[in-house]
């Protein structure tokens, strides 16, 4: 068991910014971003167990964040015995780089859920396979995907 | 595999991407239970370090009751100063343990904890450094022993190597567990410091 939550607090700290960030692209603030940070580490945690290695950690890790934030319930209780959190608000543009953060998040934040999900893993430089193996839909279909979702971007370019 | 490099138009939000990432990175996942937990778990190792020194004293004394009476008989003297020596380490052992404990880490005040376990880790190194020069000065006392012995010479020489190389290897093992320890009492100090510094 002490071996167990060793290798998820390592593999937590290690995936951190990947996991929260995907919560923040999914969550409307702060709190939301959190709830959904909580939800996605304690699935993590139950999925360990079962997980095959049969894909890489990382894949298996934003497959789970994924997942969670596209069919999180947003009326859960939340559980503020274990709170875990990055104590950070990116939702707060007090600079110049909080500000383009926040550009990214409205944008992305305007695509479907689903879109979101393949957007981001586009823009993290990840090869098409990759991106499907993820989301679990073929290569061509992200290949499609990704087309639409760009020109939806960049009509959004031209309106704002 | 099949990169879309393509990205062209995209670059603000790719740099808007790498932003958001420099920026969590930076970032650490608060939680006081997931740090008492990691805590905890070295503190467990310090406990079992403890519990094996308990045990090699206990083996050693009954061995040295045996080799030194029995086997290789040597002065009754040196044989009551040896477990003396041993008896004196498990006393301090008992004794100092009480000031760890992973229970308490989970559960405990821990600006108390870290106290108790700076008050441990000063015992500890004050231990190493008497305990040196004693065990050199019994090797001394073990090699005149062994050399005012009745024994034939060939039997003499034998053991002295012997007894040279196993004390020579257990004293670099020895040094290697404590080092560890130690390492493992000075993270779990630092550990707290941070945690109890937060608002």
């Amino acid at each position: 068991m002490e071996k167990n939550e060793r290798l998820f607090a390592d593999i937590v700290e290690s995936n951190k910014s990947a996991i929260y960030s995907v919560c923040y692209m999914f969550a409307k603030n702060a709190d939301e971003a959190d709830d959904l940070f909580q939800e996605i580490l304690i699935n993590l945690w139950k999925g360990m167990g079962t997980f095959r290695e049969e894909s890489k950690i990382s894949t298996w890790i934003w497959r789970v964040s994924f997942n969670t934030c596209i069919s999180a319930d947003r009326k859960r209780k939340r559980d503020k015995s274990v709170r875990l959190s990055m104590d950070i608000n990116l939702y707060d543009t007090h600079d110049e780089d909080s500000r383009q953060i926040k550009m990214l998040h409205d944008r992305v934040h305007r695509l479907k859920p689903f879109d979101r999900a393949i957007v981001m893993l586009w823009l993290e430089g990840m090869p098409y396979d990759e991106i499907a193996a993820v989301v679990g839909i073929t290569v061509k279909n992200v290949s499609v995907r990704l087309v639409r979702i760009k020109e939806e971007l960049k009509r959004m370019n031209n309106n704002d | 595999m099949i990169m879309d490099k393509n990205i062209e138009g995209f670059e603000e939000l790719k740099s808007q991407v790498e932003m958001l990432k420099n920026k969590l990175s930076k970032e650490e996942i608060i939680n006081e239970r997931l740090m008492r937990k990691t805590m905890s778990t070295r503190v467990n190792d310090v406990e079992r370090y403890l519990y094996k020194v308990c045990a090699m004293g206990i083996v050693a004394m009954t061995l040295v009751a045996f080799d030194f009476l029995v086997l290789f008989p040597l002065s009754i003297w040196f044989v009551i100063a040896t477990e003396v020596l041993l008896l004196g380490c498990l006393v301090f052992v008992y004794f100092n343990k009480k000031l760890v404990s992973s229970d308490n880490i989970m559960s405990g005040n821990l600006i108390e904890e870290r106290r108790r376990l700076v008050r441990f880790k000063k015992r500890e190194i004050r231990y190493f450094f008497i305990s040196v020069p004693l065990l050199i000065g019994w090797g001394t006392w073990l090699t005149l022993e062994i050399l005012g012995s009745a024994a034939e010479k060939d039997e003499m020489y034998a053991f002295l190597i012997g007894a040279g190389i196993g004390g020579a290897v257990g004293f670099i093992v020895g040094t290697r567990m404590f080092r560890k320890m130690l390492s493992n009492v000075n993270d779990v100090i630092s550990q707290i410091e941070e945690l109890t510094e937060q608002p």
